[in-house]
């Protein structure tokens, strides 16, 4: 700002100028009086004229006084008096003391004038300064604002453009200054029309569209002004996207048939979806905002607590099952899956809370459980069905065979041939019967996963001995030759009496199917196995029935020509099966068959299944 | 020689009873466990009992629960002659002497049998 020197003066300087300048006058005057004689007034209206102008009208009049004083004092007769002689010399005193003072009135006047116009320099100059100041505080908070803003005028050309807009419209301001904002614009069409109705109709327009040039959301304010429009903007997109994901949570929220509620760490409810109003009863207006508490079984509120102390721990809680209270007083089960829900610093400050309806599952599991009750029930039943009917049809054939017996003696030492023969007849169906009933009673144990082992200490040998002799009788009656091939002392932990059943098998297989050659039994010893194979020399098996012979119920031979059921083989390799054996067979038709079977000598890991 | 049999069922009884007499034994019978023990008690001391074990009135395990407390019957030979499935099974938790399962044939009894009764 400008500053007026003559105005910051201090009187006492204007003033004492005024003095020094009259005590000048004077001085000269009185010097060189023989020069100054005619025109005393000289000097005094010099040192007037200065104390006017260095002090304005005050010191004027008082240079006035003081040089009329002064001149009358020292120069007018009498001397060093006030009083004047002549009145010539009075005239000339009125005269000087008007003249001076009409001086001093004219320069009051231009120091007036002078200080006005000052004021009024100052006053614009501050205007000015507060002009720029505002224009300046302005353009800062356009370039700091975080919108995005254009003035356009009315022709749609850009008037200014800030940073923000620079950056959001990725164009620098010299690009877009004075340029038509209607084309090569990074304006979008929408954007286009908003502007040109604010501009045309004059009124504010707000707009949110995606703009393809940028590919950014903007949401977009556009104001008339006196000489065009201002456009604020700002981009969209983040919140356009996380609006886009909420609302699509939201949408799996409803549409889930779990209820899914969210609650404070107090346990107060603060969300509820439509799965929870569906499964509990309550509508979201009746729930939010009170205890979670209410949904829960007397027996049952301390869950929460503990469920809730892991939350805040920031743990989860899955597949917790419970039971849960519905609106009209029910109770269901339901599984519940509770995770902490963190606010940005990290710290958990809800808990949400998946809740699935398990009632169908608990039904299913309780079902599962009752078939399987029943299930073992039929088991224990068939079990005990079994054991009962075996009782029952073993008991008539052992009085059958005792009398059969007696019956034979007796009517042998009467020497009825025919008889005797008859019953030995009677005794070998007898057996027979007595065969196919253990065969039925087996498959039906072993079908229902029963066959049990006794183990013992047990002669391969010895068992084979007791066999071929039971053996020996229908073999030659078939007319085959038994020929047994065991050295002494194969032993091994097995069933007796299931070993016996196998070699029964196979040895009355080999007979039956013999065609009256040969059969060789042979037994050997590995390191920890025992073999054993019995060959014929009959009919063989075809390849395609070798494969499904130790099946249940299946026979290599038409049934019109061979009896049995079936079992035998089927047994016989459950018994091996059971005792971690292998069988298998190799065979060619009309070549004959043989039957191989190995045993391991011990249990594998000290017990059979 | 003496032979008691015990069993619930008669036709096993008598048929026992025709094969055993036929070789020479003398056979005493017992439809049940206490009819056996009644038996025994009579002081007539068998070389062998053939005990059956689902009986009636005092079955196999009772009879032998019975007959082990007795000092006089203690020692006396036990074959368990069983339709059960688990003959073996039984004979091992019984403690008898041996153990045949029916239907067992005329001459298995006699060979067993004959073990004990020399």
């Amino acid at each position: 700002m400008r500053t007026f020197s003559e105005f910051s003066r201090p009187a006492w300087l204007r003033y004492g100028g005024a003095v020094v300048a009259s005590a000048a006058a004077l001085l000269l005057t009185g010097l060189f009086w023989p020069f100054f004689r005619n025109i005393p007034f000289m000097p005094a209206f010099l040192a007037i004229f200065l104390a006017g102008w260095f002090g304005g009208g005050g010191p004027s009049f008082l240079a006035v006084a003081l040089c009329g004083v002064g001149l009358n004092f020292f120069f007018y007769p009498p001397a060093s008096s006030l009083w004047l002689e002549d009145a010539y010399d009075v005239l000339r005193m009125i005269v000087f003391l008007v003249v001076g003072s009409l001086g001093s009135l004219v320069f009051r006047q231009l120091w007036a004038a002078k200080r006005q116009r000052a004021q009024l320099i100052v006053e614009e100059e501050k205007a000015r300064a507060s002009a720029e100041t505002v224009a300046g505080e302005l353009e800062q908070i356009l370039e700091s604002i975080t919108d995005g803003f254009c003035a356009l005028d009315r022709a749609y050309r850009y008037k200014y453009v800030n940073r923000q807009a620079e950056e959001i419209l990725g164009r620098r301001r010299e690009e877009l200054l004075g340029k038509s904002a209607l084309e090569g614009s990074p304006m979008s069409e929408a954007g286009i029309g908003a502007v040109r109705k604010a501009m045309d109709q004059g009124e504010t327009r707000h707009a949110q569209a995606f703009n393809p040039v940028l590919e950014r959301w903007l949401a977009t304010d556009i104001y008339p002004s006196p000489d065009g429009v201002v456009v604020l903007f700002r981009d969209i997109t983040d919140r356009k996207h996380a609006q886009e994901e909420i609302r699509r949570m939201a949408a799996i929220v409803e549409s889930s048939e779990d209820a899914i509620v969210s609650e404070t760490l107090d346990g107060v409810i603060t969300s509820w979806n439509a799965g929870a109003q569906s499964l509990f009863g309550y509508k979201a207006e009746e729930i939010v905002g009170r205890p979670v508490s209410m949904l829960m079984p007397r027996d049952r509120k301390n869950e929460m607590q503990k469920i809730l102390e892991r939350i805040r721990r920031g743990e989860r809680v899955e597949h917790f099952e419970t039971v849960r209270l519905t609106r009209d007083g029910g109770s269901v089960p339901v599984s519940l899956s509770v995770s902490p829900v963190k606010d940005e610093s990290g710290n958990v400050v809800e808990a949400a809370k998946i809740a699935r309806d398990i009632t169908e599952q608990k039904r299913q599991q309780t079902e599962r459980e009752r078939l399987y009750r029943d299930a073992q029930e039929a088991a224990r039943v068939r079990e005990e069905f079994l054991s009962v009917a075996g009782h029952e049809l073993r008991t008539p054939l052992t009085s059958l065979q005792f009398q059969l017996h007696t019956l034979r003696r007796r009517v042998k030492s009467s020497e009825q041939d025919k008889a005797v023969q008859l019953l030995d007849r009677a005794a070998a169906q007898l057996q027979r019967l007595a065969r196919l009933t253990e065969e039925l009673l087996d498959v039906t144990r072993i079908t229902t996963g029963r066959l049990e082992l006794e183990l013992e200490e047990t002669d391969l040998g010895q068992i084979l001995k007791e066999v071929v002799d039971r053996q020996k009788d229908s073999a030659s009656r078939s007319g085959c030759e038994l020929r047994v091939f065991a050295p002494e002392g194969i032993t091994g932990i097995w069933d007796r009496s299931r070993l016996d059943q196998v070699i029964t098998n196979l040895l009355s297989n080999a007979v039956k199917f013999s065609s009256g050659k040969p059969i060789e039994v042979r037994a050997d010893l590995d390191t920890s196995w025992a073999r054993l194979t019995v060959e014929d020399h009959g009919i063989g098996i075809s390849p395609e029935d070798q494969a499904k012979i130790f099946e249940r119920f299946e026979r290599a031979v038409s049934k019109r020509s061979y009896g049995g059921l079936g079992l035998g083989l089927w047994i016989t390799r459950q018994i091996v099966d059971a005792h971690h054996g292998r069988i298998d067979v190799t065979s060619r038709l009309g070549q004959g068959s043989t039957f191989r079977i190995e045993l391991p000598l011990k249990p594998p890991g000290g017990a059979f299944a | 020689m003496r032979v008691l049999v015990v069993d619930d069922d008669y036709a096993v009884l008598d048929a026992f009873k025709d094969v055993l007499e036929d070789e020479g034994y003398e056979v005493c019978l017992a439809a049940n466990g206490l009819e056996a023990l009644k038996e025994l008690r009579r002081g007539n001391r068998p070389c062998v009992i053939l005990l059956d074990l689902m009986m009636p009135v005092m079955n196999g395990w009772e009879f032998r629960q019975e007959q082990l407390q007795d000092q006089a019957l203690a020692a006396i030979p036990t074959v368990i002659v069983t339709a059960h499935n688990r003959p073996d099974e039984s004979a091992r938790e019984l403690g008898a002497a041996s153990c045949i399962r029916k239907p067992v044939k005329p001459e298995q009894l006699l060979s067993t049998v004959g073990k004990y009764c020399a």
